[in-house]
């Protein structure tokens, strides 16, 4: 009995990782996904070279290709595009270009890491808390529902204000406000899953509660966050550019797409070249993201597919041919995804939820 | 459960949150950093004055005790006064209130109906041209960082064919058409987002509903296309956005802020921008609770439409 | 003439894996009032088929040859404009597999039905409610008038399917066709769902097609069985004569491997193997990779429906006598050897 409880939760288990392998190799199919891969990339590979230039080689190569980002020029002052300034120079004479590509160390700095401590601060509380249940549960979703009650654009420049303006600080806040959003897609993740057979199996077999939890449940549920998490990392930037757009944020002189806007807003009449180009980065950037998200959670979710329209019936239809053990889907799955408060509904609302604050 | 009680339950639970969010707030202004009234005396305070003030507004008294006081001013609606312009707070949001409300309306009022459109169309050209333009327009859309979108519509628009005023405000009653023109470029500003992201997901709550049995039963029966899509599924595709829409004023708020401050309009998002700024701790409070009790009965509302028009009211 | 004749009918899905050819080259008849079961496994092709009638194939599917004349008229012929506005809900309807889902949850049971009324009569709205209201009391729905008011969620997995089955019957339809109707319910409700199909039929003298992988149900309800094997009718006969002499081997192994009163599930024999792809079937006979009696020629030929008894027929090319082997045995001994009946059954029934 034992025995066989355990291979089927190996089963499991092997099915999980190679159900995330295929998601990866579905997404090849998606000409969206691999767009915003393509931007994603290529903004990594800009913001590590500008990160080894700035402190190993004293920002050698941006000079060599373009300028000093961080020096100025009072003869250059809003000097408009040219072939010595492609996109033209700012208030204090620095090259707009050079700044915009430090600028991407910053962007992505932010919403890796910010992402990243509301990634596990969520997952962590949330999967908790649906475990608990009970008095433990609603105390954290009541707390968590009251940082998530006040707008995260207020919530984040309070805590900047108490806190000081400083990247870190931009990290942490918004890191925090994040918390919510995946606390919620996890614990409603881990409250199906929990119905789920091989959990019983588990059991069954003797499993400790967290190792159920950490073993089987977090694993299986983890694919609905980070799809979120993907889509989440656009407005996380946008947000914390919005922050360093009003003065909350990064801080003189490191260079940030979103403060480059602050400063342009008062010369927009004779220097427009300031503001368009650090807004068009943060649009690319966000753009890339949403792209990648939006992908993954196309081929994440098992009713539709990239490759082709309607395939998804199709393959349904060509598996129950190809065996026909299979029954026709009958029964109760069916009219339990049509209900408006089925985990999958739930799991879409949070997921579609994080697209926001 | 009916849907009286449903309501009760449901406004019963936003106590806790309530009383989360005024702790929360304390917990924040007695955070900040620096001392309280030192902004009300100005550049030159005499001790005396500062310890006569700080004793006034209860500073010098234990926390809890402040904590109490705090919570039992905010019960009587008194959040507190405005250490730099020295008046009450509330009366100074409410004066604002007007412009921030009527940015949100406007937006709402825009984004909504034309995001329902083309989310209605874009799933019933699944997978066509029709779709695949508006899915890529709802993620530029997504996409877009609204202080640069607003940015560029006030050099478009106002500095480069100067048909709009590049920013203030005028009520309406005052000059309409005047108020008018001040409020189109924030409106199409703080829509825009919301438009792609309401219109995201009509379309994949439409997809989702259109691949349902009940729309193979219409079809089977002989029903007209049209009617398929705005009778039966546009109704069921309802559900789900009810409660989005509700959680996207969040977003909404968040973007007043951003956008009284590009457009210089004088509502609430300014005023509470500027009460952080300057460290005005009545201001600070309220901005928090304000935003948030606006929230919160924005998505009571919209919990209770989708229990009105959801025939399954099957909560929990 | 008959009601339904069905020639060819060929309904192709055009996927990356290929073409799959759910149905190829099917034909029947219907006549008034007449109860035809389509029996088979999953994946058989029966839903497809029946879909097909009524243009009901979504992308990538598509119906690619047959003709199909109903009443006269045919129906291969005709625009999506003229099936939705004659044929669909009016002169044939659709009783669905699953009955929590078929219904629309947010509009009552009897505006659903009374929609389908108002667009296929010239009914008024009142009219059309109190044509639901009938129906639903028709159909053994208690308390109609008050039911007809509520939600699909306020009712059971049966009545909802009696809801469906009053919306079938809404504009006095000349065939129903039923896919599965009681698949998804209890066995006790299928037993009053199977016959409140038999008083309809004899109420209204209304032609039915019930699909299915049931042949418990198809006795009840069926006058005449027309057995489906990967996208093929294989054997066509009347109920009690295919009961009692089946002649295609598929049909006598599935009439082996399903439970009667007079039979134990220790005798049952399961069908071996599963059914081949249908994007790229056996060659010749379809059913030749499971049937005991293969012989060389099953893969040269395709074998025709060969006439076997009065209204039966049978494809299989045993029934010609240009192959000189003995009519098949009515019970095959050959193949019981080597079926372990103790296995789980991996055959049609095992649902």
């Amino acid at each position: 009995m034992s025995t066989d409880t355990s291979t089927n939760i190996q089963n499991k288990e092997f099915e999980t990782e190679s159900g995330i392998l295929a998601t990866i190799k579905e997404l090849r199919h998606s000409g969206t996904a691999m767009g915003g891969l393509l931007i994603v990339s290529l903004l990594l590979v800009m913001a590590i070279v500008s990160t080894v230039d700035i402190v190993l080689l004293d920002k050698a190569i941006i000079k060599s290709l373009f300028a000093d980002p961080h020096e100025m020029n009072t003869l250059q002052i809003y000097a408009p595009p040219s072939m010595e300034h492609p996109m033209g120079t700012d208030q204090y004479g620095r090259d707009v270009l050079a700044r915009i590509i430090y600028g991407s160390r910053v962007a992505l700095a932010i919403g890796i890491i910010a992402v990243g401590i509301g990634f596990f601060g969520g997952v962590t509380l949330g999967a908790f808390s649906a475990y608990k249940g009970g008095y433990v549960d609603d105390i954290i979703m009541r707390a968590l529902e009251t940082l998530y009650s006040i707008p995260g654009l207020v919530l984040a420049m309070t805590m900047m204000a108490i806190l000081g303006p400083s990247i870190y600080n931009l990290f942490f806040a918004y890191g925090i406000i994040g918390i919510p959003a995946y606390a919620r897609v996890i614990r409603s993740e881990v409250l199906s899953i929990r119905e789920e057979e091989y959990i019983d199996a588990a059991k069954a077999a003797g499993l400790s509660n967290y190792k159920i939890l950490f073993r089987e449940i977090i694993p299986n549920g983890l694919s609905a966050v980070l799809v979120q998490a993907t889509l989440s990392m656009g407005s996380v930037i946008i947000g914390a550019a919005a922050l360093s757009f009003l003065g909350f944020g990064v801080q003189p002189p490191t260079a940030s797409w979103g403060r480059m806007l602050n400063t342009a807003q008062s010369a927009l009449l004779i220097a427009p070249w300031v503001a368009i180009f650090p807004g068009l980065m943060i649009f690319i950037t966000v753009m890339g993201f949403n792209m990648l998200g939006d992908g993954l959670r196309d081929a994440m979710d098992p009713r539709t597919s990239l490759r082709s329209p309607k395939m998804e019936a199709l393959e349904e239809y060509a598996d129950r041919v190809a065996d026909p053990t299979k029954a026709d889907p009958v029964g109760s799955d069916d009219w339990l995804a049509g209900t408006a408060l089925s985990g999958k509904d739930a799991r879409n609302d949070a997921t579609d939820g994080g697209e926001r604050q | 459960m009916s849907i009286y009680r449903y309501s009760a339950r449901r406004i019963l639970q936003i106590i806790p949150v309530l009383l989360g969010v005024f702790s929360l707030t304390f917990v924040m202004v007695h955070a900040l950093p620096g001392n309280p009234v030192r902004i009300y005396l100005g550049l030159n305070p005499s001790q005396s004055l500062e310890q006569e003030l700080l004793a006034e507004y209860g500073f010098n008294q234990p926390l809890w005790k402040q904590y109490l006081d705090y919570l039992w001013r905010l019960l009587h609606g008194n959040i507190g006064e405005s250490f730099v312009r020295k008046e009450p707070v509330s009366e100074l949001m409410l004066a604002r209130l007007g412009p921030t409300v009527t940015l949100m309306g406007l937006s709402y009022a825009i984004a909504l109906p034309s995001a329902l459109l083309l989310g209605v169309y874009a799933a019933a050209t699944h997978n066509e041209l029709g779709d695949h333009v508006s899915r890529f327009f709802g993620l530029a859309g997504l996409s877009t960082p609204n202080f640069w979108l607003g940015l560029m519509l006030i050099f478009i628009m106002a500095y480069q064919f100067d048909v709009l005023p590049a920013s203030g405000y005028v009520p309406f009653t005052q000059d309409p058409v005047a108020s008018i023109k001040h409020l189109i470029l924030p409106v199409i500003t703080l829509a825009t987002a919301q438009t792609a992201t309401l219109m995201r997901m009509t379309r994949s709550s439409m997809v989702e509903e259109l691949s349902k049995d009940y729309v193979q039963t219409a079809r089977a029966y002989g029903l007209p296309e049209r009617r398929i899509l705005l009778k039966h599924a546009f109704r069921n595709a309802l559900l789900p956005l009810v409660t989005i829409i509700g959680l996207q004023l969040s977003f909404l708020l968040d973007g007043s802020v951003v956008i009284e401050q590009i457009f210089a309009i004088p509502g609430m998002g300014r005023l509470g921008y500027n009460g952080l700024l300057q460290q005005d701790y009545g201001v600070i409070i309220g901005l928090n609770i304000f935003f948030a009790i606006l929230f919160l009965i924005g998505v009571l509302i919209t919990d209770l439409a989708y229990a009105y028009i959801d025939p399954r009211i099957r909560y929990d | 003439m008959s009601l339904l004749e069905v020639s060819d009918l060929r309904t192709y899905f055009y996927t990356e894996a290929g073409i799959v050819r759910a149905v190829d080259g099917v034909d029947f008849e219907v006549e008034a009032g007449e109860s035809l079961g389509l029996v088979g496994e999953s994946g058989a092709g029966k839903s497809v088929t029946v879909k097909s009638l009524l243009g009901l194939i979504d992308v990538p599917g598509k119906v690619v040859d047959g003709e199909i004349y109903f009443d006269g008229q045919a129906l291969h012929e005709m625009s999506e404009q003229e099936l939705r506005q004659n044929v669909r809900g009016s002169d044939i309807s659709f009783v669905f597999q699953d009955p929590m889902s078929a219904l629309n949850p947010v509009h009552t049971v009897g505006s659903q039905i009374a929609e389908v009324v108002e667009y296929h009569t010239d009914r008024t709205e009142a009219e059309a409610w109190e044509r639901a209201v009938t129906l639903l009391d028709d159909v053994g729905i208690p308390d109609a008038e008050q039911r007809a008011d509520q939600y699909p969620h306020e009712f059971s997995g049966g009545m909802r399917q009696r809801v469906l089955i009053a919306m079938a019957l809404s504009c006095d339809p000349k065939l129903i066709i039923a896919d599965e109707p009681t698949t998804a319910l209890d066995v006790t409700i299928q037993a009053q769902i199977i016959e409140l199909f038999e008083e309809i039929q004899e109420k209204y003298g209304t032609a039915i097609v019930y699909v299915t992988h049931d042949l418990g149900v198809v006795r009840e309800v069926c006058d005449r069985v027309a057995v489906m094997y990967l996208g093929k009718i294989v054997e066509s006969a009347p109920y009690d004569e295919l009961y009692q002499d089946p002649h295609h081997p598929y049909t006598q192994m599935l009439m082996r491997s399903v439970v009667t009163p007079d039979r134990d599930v220790s005798e049952l024999e399961p069908i071996q193997g599963t059914m081949p792809s249908a994007v790229d079937p056996p060659s010749g006979c379809r059913f030749r990779t499971r049937c005991p009696r293969e012989f060389d020629e099953c893969g040269r030929y395709e074998p025709p429906r060969i006439q076997v008894g009065e209204n039966h027929d049978s494809a299989c090319l045993l029934h010609d006598e240009q192959f000189e082997r003995e009519e098949p045995a009515l019970h095959l001994d050959s193949g019981a050897a080597e079926t372990d009946s103790t296995s789980g059954s991996r055959g049609a029934y095992d649902e």
